[in-house]
């Protein structure tokens, strides 16, 4: 058996008005293998994106444990957070959110810069995942100048361009059409196979599910194996 | 800081971009504009003083005087102490003067004018005075007892040229009550302008030993006029070194004790001018401010995915810095070289735009039937101001103004730098 590379134990996540107390997640427990491919459903609002989102780092549990890595989540550092996202964690979100004013290599290197590696190490690395997504040729083309689904393409390359741990994917094909969609799963699940990644997938779309090895759904906060 | 450099460098180079590039490019055209007048100021003003007081220094008030406070002292005595002062090393020029006031006339006018009485040789062996004072007419001809070189404003009030004869009207005490009138007759030898027309109304120069004649001691001044190699790097030392070959009984005075109170006033005038030019800079601070504000908030979703790509908060800010001090250096190194050039040029600018409202005014006389005067607009008064003004470029001058519109740059980067290092990327990106 393989190693867990993300481990959740008894997490909830409520949040708190003046008025009310609304529990979105309560005692979510799994655990990812590595090279493993999760995919989590739900319907709209169940919980998907705020489960992803403590995962990534982005948001605190109100209570459990999150491990990724060496990394207990929950309880990090602001500069504990940085490390965690540089080493650990690739994001696929939604939308692409590529910066306008870098080339697709450009944006795909980033995340190496970020995290250190010299020029030509990055552009080694994001020469390589350019290929993988097949934009070769686009690779010189500014975001504006690439459809939503080449945009989509370059956002899973840029996510994978650190070599992460854990790449977490939040309905990486909501804002695509049908045909954009199904070339998008296809790039990320073969990517991923070939790179061996281990990727955690939230989406609503049921038919993902099928191809994933874990899968997961969630219902009024609890989280049940399929 | 790298990647922060980069980032910075790619908003300010606006690649793939829209209303930010617009922002920070109107930040940069400010900071530039608002610099334009320091640098002018700064470059031309410098110029202008040192021109002015220059002038004043080299055909007036010689670098340093030695004033006699005895009458028993003899025009040879003074004589005998001008020959020690030359001796002195940095000592370029000593000459004995004596100045005192007149009546002058001719067969079409007259006037009240300041007698310079100075020695025949001073045009030869005086370089300073040869640099800035312009011949008209004739030559700076003291060489006979009957010559006299005038200003041009007297020529022009007298109706006098070269060759013509005029006469200086001076007077001696007899008691404490009487004055004796004297007429001394002169040919005019030269015309001379200094530059200023109110020095060019006042000065007649004659011969020192005419002058010794004609000028009693009651009615007039004598003094050793001293020019030394580098007059404004004035001399604690040059002044000891005076005292030690010059009698107790001779005050000495620097140009700067003579032009005090005109060199101070003009130095305050800079000073006040340079102060509310770097307002200006302030109020371009305010632009950079706002324009990294708008950018701030037109790219939080990319700072948010950043964060979330793991840069860290101090990265973030330091982006918004780096385009800050970005902007702070093209924006000074367009308004310094602009503000250069005009400085360089300002002469001609000067001319320019006296030439285009001359021109302006013209067509609106004519259109509006109104009488010409035959005088044309000046932008500066050349009665008080000079002709030419002398422009000096100081380095350290446009590196400190550069310093200073870097420096605000930074302040006004500070607090957006803050905001936007402070973000969280949830907040952001759930509201995409």
């Amino acid at each position: 058996m393989s190693e867990a590379v993300l481990i959740l134990k008894d997490v909830s996540k409520t949040y708190a008005s003046s008025s009310e107390k609304l529990t979105i997640l309560r005692s979510v427990s799994f655990s990812v293998e590595a090279g493993k491919i999760v995919v989590i459903t739900g319907e709209s609002g169940c919980g998907k994106s705020t489960l992803l989102n403590l995962i990534g780092g982005l948001d605190t549990p109100t209570s459990g444990l999150i491990e990724a890595g060496r990394y207990q989540v929950g309880a990090l550092s602001e500069d504990g957070l940085t490390k965690y996202r540089r080493n650990v964690l690739g994001l696929v979100f939604q939308f692409h959110y590529l910066l306008r004013e870098f080339t697709a290599l450009e944006n795909i290197m980033l995340p190496a810069r970020i995290a250190g590696l010299s020029y030509p190490e990055a552009r080694e690395k994001a020469e390589s995942l350019i290929t993988d997504v097949g934009l070769e040729s686009r690779k010189n083309h500014y975001p504006t100048a690439l459809s939503g689904g080449e945009r989509q393409r370059i956002a899973v390359a840029r996510a994978l361009v650190n070599n992460p741990l854990l790449l977490l994917a939040d309905e990486p094909t909501g804002n695509l059409d049908e045909g954009n969609s199904r070339m998008v799963e296809e790039l990320l699940f073969s990517v991923v196979r070939k790179h061996g990644k281990t990727l955690l997938l939230v989406t609503h779309d049921s038919q993902l599910a099928r191809r994933a090895d874990q899968h997961y759904t969630l219902h009024g906060g609890e989280l049940l194996s399929v | 800081m790298k990647n922060s450099f980069l980032i910075a460098g790619r908003y300010l180079a606006g690649t793939g971009s829209g209303g930010s590039l617009r922002r920070i490019r109107g930040a940069v055209v400010s900071v530039a504009l608002s610099l334009i007048p320091l640098i002018v100021v700064m470059e031309v003003s410098d110029g202008m003083i040192q021109g002015i007081t220059a002038r004043y220094l080299e055909l007036g008030t010689y670098h340093l005087q030695a004033i006699s406070a005895r009458d028993r002292d003899t025009e040879t005595q003074d004589d005998d102490f001008v020959l020690r002062v030359r001796k002195l090393p940095g000592v370029s020029l000593a000459v004995r003067e004596r100045q005192g006031v007149a009546l002058v006339y001719s067969k079409q006018g007259r006037g009240g004018v300041t007698i310079r009485a100075v020695p025949s040789g001073l045009w030869e062996n005086d370089p300073g005075l040869r640099q800035y004072m312009e011949i008209r007419s004739g030559a700076f001809d003291l060489s006979t007892a009957d010559s006299a070189v005038v200003g041009a404003e007297i020529a022009s009030r007298l109706h006098v040229q070269v060759g013509d004869e005029i006469k200086i009207l001076t007077t001696r005490s007899l008691s404490q009550d009487s004055l004796m009138p004297r007429v001394s007759t002169f040919t005019v030898r030269g015309i001379v302008s200094t530059g200023y027309q109110e020095l060019d109304k006042l000065w007649i120069y004659i011969p020192l030993e005419r002058g010794d004649r004609i000028m009693s001691r009651e009615t007039s001044r004598r003094l050793i006029g001293i020019k030394v190699e580098k007059p404004f790097e004035l001399p604690g030392r040059m002044t000891y070194n005076l005292r030690g070959v010059l009698p107790p009984s001779f005050r000495i005075f620097t140009w700067n004790d003579l032009e005090y109170a005109q060199y101070v006033s003009f130095r305050t005038t800079r000073y006040l001018l340079i102060f509310i030019m770097a307002l200006i800079i302030c109020v371009a601070a305010v632009n950079i401010f706002s324009a990294l504000v708008m950018i701030q908030i037109e790219k939080r979703e990319e700072i948010a995915i950043l964060k979330s790509l793991g840069m860290s908060g101090a990265e973030i800010s330091g982006i918004f810095i780096i385009l800050g001090l970005l902007v702070g250096c093209v924006g000074a190194f367009l308004g310094v070289a602009a503000g250069l050039a005009l400085s360089v040029s300002i002469n001609e600018v000067i001319a320019g735009v006296e030439t285009l409202i001359n021109g302006v005014w013209d067509i609106l006389r004519r259109l509006l039937f109104l009488s010409d005067n035959g005088d044309p607009i000046r932008i500066f008064n050349p009665d008080f101001y000079l002709e030419h003004i002398p422009v000096t470029i100081k380095l350290e001058e446009l590196a400190l103004a550069a310093g200073f519109s870097l420096l605000v740059a930074l302040f006004a980067a500070w607090i957006p730098s803050r905001n936007a290092g402070k973000i969280r990327p949830l907040e952001v990106l759930r509201k995409h």
